[in-house]
């Protein structure tokens, strides 16, 4: 393998299990968002776009999906004779390898991945973040520096520090101390998941901490917190772009509607800075001539005959005369019927949402509904049927698993495969 | 990795006639060493330095080295952004220029790109360079144009474009296949410039009419027919004024590549050969 100075590696194989049904049998980095993309496009385009083309991206749970999406790379243009992707799933060998057990052990199984690329800098990212980034610029500061590892931070609001990994600096940007979603912040500068690490630094740290019996292997909470107590050169690098963790079915939902409401914000429209993504060849989407659109993002294959307004519609969705869908993503493949009504809902890629269908949030509560829901945001399962004349409460998580306790109102779909996207 | 620079080789050179070699094609896809064709050599030089667009400019016989580049791939070059970009003749409707004397493809291309700076390569040599050393130094020596050479400018076998310099590494002179050049300072084909300076001075050598652009072309035009260059000696003249040279090290230069042509007193000019 030819030396590459900056290599990426993208932690791909999390559960993702706050988004619950969504990623029942795919990586949360494949989860669709806006229409004609996956979340694991943004990282990719990102390090593209910042002239970083060998890119490992590590899966372990559910990556079928995922391995089919990312394919050779060449949707984003990461099919290179030198470097391109690399799926990287966990593997047996001699010394007894195992599961990666944390983001960290997940790096540090891939130490002779990345020693044959002889690179100076290795780049951490996260696959479930939607941001643009220029991760050159990065690198730049960390070099600038001097530093061992850099953090890319980003200012919250202080109200909302606690909920984030919180980095605590000098005024030469130096780490000082790291607070795990602190009570009282000392900062408002929360890490967003991505790291530049030197190679040499960060390869020695994760044999170091490997060999710590008492960590979880993690870069957050072991590894970064570990090399400030030690005095290493941590710096923090400041963006201040979009950016959003979409590991909720709250913040997947708000992310996806950003796009409507706020579209200059990540401005997909970028032309310096493309988001590239992988969409099968359909024909263009339609709107029936009864069709009410308002406000919504739609991508080939679509068909639209009833009343669709402020939502996501993927490729090869169909909404049909006398449907209507509000507030509302549609995941590729999704169908809603004649006379359905869905509000605030997330439609899982090819459910089928039969006739006569209520999923609002005015509708009353039932065993349906899961903690993992808020703000009235309904989720309903990828490869699902939605009986006919159903009613679903606001807030409700509807998964394969109903179909057995509650066949009244949902079904599997008669084909499983419908679950999986339809790529040519 | 040489982010904020894009490549552009001029594929041909009428002043070397390798007989039956390139009678059928452009100089760069005349084979070498078996397995290669001339080309390779500048394409892998710039892709190893980080420079992901390339303009191959090819004005005549491009069809063997059409055939030879392709998509680019070999040298990962086929990419959705940028990659390899070929550059033949063609008339333009604006200017309509007479044949081959029409530089817009190269401006369009050298436009279009975001890149700072770009390197000119002619296709008649073959070396190893590391281009990012010359774009430093070009840098931080504030010159308009750096030049790459080789210390065989006296070797009797070699075509030379022998280059006077003074102590600032300035060039102050320039004369084509003198074997009696004092100097051995040999400029084989190699040169970085700012894009938007290039465009200017592609541009103006447009505008003026100047149907060869090849350093004979440039410095065949003698008497009053250089009055018609005023207005360009004055831009090239201050290009020249702050021209600096830097060494090129151990660079095997079979073939000279001559497309700078800077004659000390009578012409300051540029020129790009082959265009």
């Amino acid at each position: 393998m030819a030396k590459q100075e900056i290599i990426a590696m993208i932690l791909a194989g999390g559960q993702g299990s706050r988004l619950g049904v969504l990623t029942d049998f795919i990586a949360k980095p494949a989860v669709p968002f806006g229409s004609r993309y996956r979340i694991i496009d943004f990282p990719l385009s990102n390090c593209m776009n910042s002239g970083i083309e060998t890119v490992g991206v590590l899966t372990q749970y559910q990556p079928l999906e995922l391995n089919s999406y990312i394919g050779n790379g060449h949707s984003w243009d990461l099919d290179r004779n030198n470097g391109g992707t690399y799926i990287l799933p966990p593997y047996l060998s001699q010394e007894g390898n195992d599961w990666y057990k944390g983001t960290a052990n997940a790096i540090y199984q891939n130490i002779p991945f990345i020693d044959g690329f002889q690179p100076s800098y290795v780049l951490i990212l996260s696959g479930d973040h939607i941001y643009k980034m220029d991760y050159a610029a990065m690198v730049a500061h960390h070099i600038e520096k001097k530093a061992g590892a850099t953090i890319a931070v980003i200012e919250v609001p202080w109200s909302e520090a606690p909920r984030f990994g919180i980095m605590d600096t000098d005024e030469h940007d130096r780490v000082i101390e790291f607070q795990e979603k602190p009570e009282q912040p000392k900062n408002n500068l929360a890490s967003m998941g991505v790291y530049c690490f030197s190679w040499e630094v960060l390869r020695e740290v994760l044999i170091l901490d490997e060999n710590d019996p008492g960590s979880k292997n993690d870069f957050g909470g072991d590894v970064i917190p570990g090399m400030i107590e030690r005095g290493l050169d941590v710096f923090t690098w400041h963006f201040d772009g979009y950016w959003k963790d979409v590991g909720t079915v709250g913040s997947l939902w708000e992310s996806n509607m950003d796009l409507l409401k706020e579209p200059s914000a990540i401005n997909l429209r970028d032309r310096s800075w493309p988001v590239y993504s992988k969409n099968p060849q359909r024909p263009s989407h339609y709107f029936g001539p009864k069709a009410v659109v308002n406000n919504i993002a739609v991508t080939d294959g679509a068909e639209i005959f009833g009343e669709v307004e402020n939502s996501i519609v993927g490729y090869n969705v169909i909404v049909e005369e006398g449907a209507v869908v509000r507030d509302s993503l549609l995941m590729p493949g999704a169908c809603v019927k004649k006379g359905a009504v869905l509000t605030r809902c997330i439609v899982g890629m090819n459910t089928i949402i039969e006739e006569d269908v209520r999923a609002t949030p005015d509708e009353p509560g039932d065993a349906f509904m899961s903690p993992l829901c808020e703000d009235d945001i309904t989720v309903i399962a990828p490869g699902l049927v939605i009986r006919k004349g159903a009613r679903i409460a606001g807030n409700s998580m509807v998964g394969p698993g109903h179909a057995k306790t509650h066949p009244d109102r949902v079904a599997e779909s008669p084909n499983q495969v419908r679950r999986e996207m339809e790529l040519c | 990795m040489l982010t904020d620079a894009m490549g552009l080789i001029l594929a041909d050179n009428r002043r070397i006639q390798l007989g039956a070699l390139n009678q059928p094609r452009a100089l760069a896809a005349v084979p070498f060493a078996g397995r290669f064709r001339i080309i390779d050599f500048t394409l892998s030089n710039m892709v190893n330095c980080g420079i992901k667009r390339i303009g191959v400019v090819a004005l005549t016989r491009y069809k063997s080295l059409m055939d030879h580049v392709g998509t680019g791939s070999w040298w990962d070059l086929d990419r959705m952004r940028q990659g390899l970009y070929l550059i033949p003749p063609y008339i333009n409707p604006v200017t309509r220029a007479p044949d081959r004397t029409d530089a817009q493809g190269i401006i369009d291309y050298v436009e279009s790109g975001d890149q700072k700076y770009v390197f000119i390569s002619a296709s008649d040599y073959v070396s190893n360079v590391h281009y990012r050393p010359l774009l430093d130094s070009h840098k931080a020596s504030g010159a308009d144009m750096s030049v790459y050479y080789a210390r065989d400018g006296k070797k009797e076998s070699a075509l030379s474009l022998a280059i006077e310099t003074d102590e600032d590494s300035r060039i102050t002179g320039l004369m084509v296949d003198f074997p009696y050049s004092a100097s051995e300072l040999n400029a084989f084909g190699l040169l970085v410039i700012e894009k938007d300076l290039l465009i200017r001075i592609l541009t103006e050598m447009m505008a003026r009419g100047i149907a060869d652009f090849s350093i004979l072309g440039l410095l065949q035009l003698e008497g009053p027919r250089l009055l018609l260059l005023d207005g360009l000696l004055e831009l090239l003249r201050r290009v020249a004024d702050r021209l600096r040279l830097l060494g090129g090290g151990e660079v095997g230069a079979d073939l000279v590549a001559l497309f700078l042509s800077l004659r000390a007193e009578l012409v300051r000019g540029l020129s790009i050969d082959s265009l």
